[in-house]
């Protein structure tokens, strides 16, 4: 064979390879969760209004697109730890240009009837409500997974809740062998369902709403639900973990999150 | 045009050509045809389930084969008179260059320009168990490869660099008569 015939015969070789490599390659899903976007979505401090009824959030995500293709219709929303979409506040689609970066700016206000159902802790005494709001994209081939855990948390102090006259009195009631807690929270219209937790392995928490939040957290055991969840965290390395009422775990707390409610408890016991 | 004289070609380089072109054209596609068709029936066989629509399938499969066999025979033609002439030879570079070009118009042909549609009606009853009440009507299944299509025409019309660079680079010992074989 002639040296340029030969050279030949390489180069058609090569490029085929090459060509065929570049098929193949483009039929391989790429890997969404990893690759869409460019560190985390940035949320600004929360805002909660002067009524302490609304929050309000504003944030940024910025897209760069590592992906080869074009991807049209991604939609973007906020959602809450518990799954539900505030669909009401934002849901809008955009389109990303392959080899560009793009920025999207978001934002809306909360009413904190909707988020109230949310985890109930103290920290250095004070009752508040953690606000845990994070961002779901979908839209390109399935849904994407969650991104992340919980992008941000606002503690609302409850002392505005509790300076607002239209939102009523909270009060709770220890009994006498520290196995059972009430707490109510009156003339504020909560809108959420009824839900039945565990807290850890041994307590267990209604949560149900009627003229405002009752809430009863009881043990199962012979313990009582400050030294249930006392030894719970002890166990579990500093981390108090939540289950729904089918044993399912819904998130594990973390160490001042766990500290905080085995505090607030304390504190509630030993004033009831 | 001495180049085109048939006593410059060789009718062995000319066999070989002949015997590797009707494998790749003929015998290969039967094979797969005739394993995917044992496949076929060996799941059909197997199966509960009625595949009443296979066999519409298979015709097409068969209709689109003829269609390849036929369109592919200049092709072969190409390629023998081509190499039935010596490495340098004017001759060879035409027919050889002209079978790269003629690949291309081939896979464009057999592929139907990018699309290939087929009624799948009748599989689609049988497969959902309702042939009898027949609840499906008109399904078309239209395979869209024009990107692909693009593709293998340029990699078959890119080939035709070989019989270029085979000619300049023998031409000059086939013009001393140092090079009459392959």
């Amino acid at each position: 064979m002639n040296g340029p015939k030969l050279l030949a015969r390489i180069v058609v070789i090569i490029v085929t390879l090459a060509v065929l490599a570049t098929v193949v390659l483009s039929f391989v899903p790429t890997d969404m969760s990893k690759n869409i976007i460019e560190g985390e979505p940035k949320f600004d401090d929360p805002i909660v209004s002067d009524d302490g009824l609304y929050v309000t959030f504003h944030g940024s995500i910025t897209f760069n697109n590592i992906l080869k293709k074009d991807i049209k219709d991604l939609s973007l929303y906020v959602y809450m730890q518990n799954g539900e979409v505030v669909t009401d506040i934002m849901n809008f689609k955009i389109d990303l240009v392959s080899g560009q970066s793009e920025t999207v700016e978001f934002g809306g206000t909360v009413p904190l009837i909707l988020i109230a159902e949310h985890i109930l802790y103290a920290s250095n005494g004070e009752s508040i409500v953690y606000v845990p709001i994070s961002l779901k994209i979908s839209g390109y081939y399935n849904e994407l997974p969650i991104i992340g855990e919980p992008l941000v948390g606002t503690k609302v102090d409850m002392d505005i809740l509790m300076k607002t006259n239209s939102l009523g009195n909270a009060s709770y009631h220890f009994s006498n062998d520290g196995k059972t807690m009430t707490a109510s929270i009156t003339g504020l219209n909560f809108a959420f369902e009824d839900m039945s937790l565990k807290i850890g392995e041994n307590v267990k928490a209604n949560i149900s709403h009627g003229s405002g939040m009752n809430l009863i957290i009881s043990s199962i055991n012979d313990t009582s639900v400050t030294d249930n969840i006392s030894r719970e965290i002890s166990e579990n390395g500093g981390k108090l973990k939540i289950y729904d009422n089918t044993g399912k775990l819904l998130t594990t707390l973390d160490e001042d999150q766990s500290k905080a409610v085995l505090d607030l408890l304390k504190m509630m016991e030993a004033s009831a | 045009m001495s180049d085109f004289a048939v006593s410059n070609g060789n009718v062995k380089s000319a066999a070989i050509a002949c015997i590797i072109s009707v494998i790749v054209v003929v015998v290969l596609p039967l094979i797969i045809i005739y394993s995917v068709d044992y496949l076929l029936t060996a799941i059909v066989n197997n199966s509960e389930a009625s595949f009443d629509g296979i066999d519409s399938l298979k015709e097409r499969a068969m209709s689109f084969y003829t269609m390849y066999l036929l369109l592919g025979i200049p092709l072969i033609a190409l390629n023998v008179v081509g190499k039935f002439y010596p490495e340098g030879n004017y001759a060879r570079l035409t027919f050889l260059s002209m079978a790269s070009v003629y690949s291309a118009i081939w896979l464009y042909l057999i592929f139907g320009g990018g699309e290939i549609s087929m009624d799948v009606t009748s599989l689609a009853n049988s497969v959902s168990g309702t042939q009898e009440n027949a609840v499906f009507k008109n399904i078309d299944i239209t395979l869209v490869m024009a990107g692909l299509l693009k593709i293998m025409m340029f990699l078959a019309l890119f080939k035709i660099i070989v019989p270029i660079s085979e000619y300049f680079g023998a031409r000059k010992k086939y013009l001393e008569g140092g090079n009459n074989s392959k």
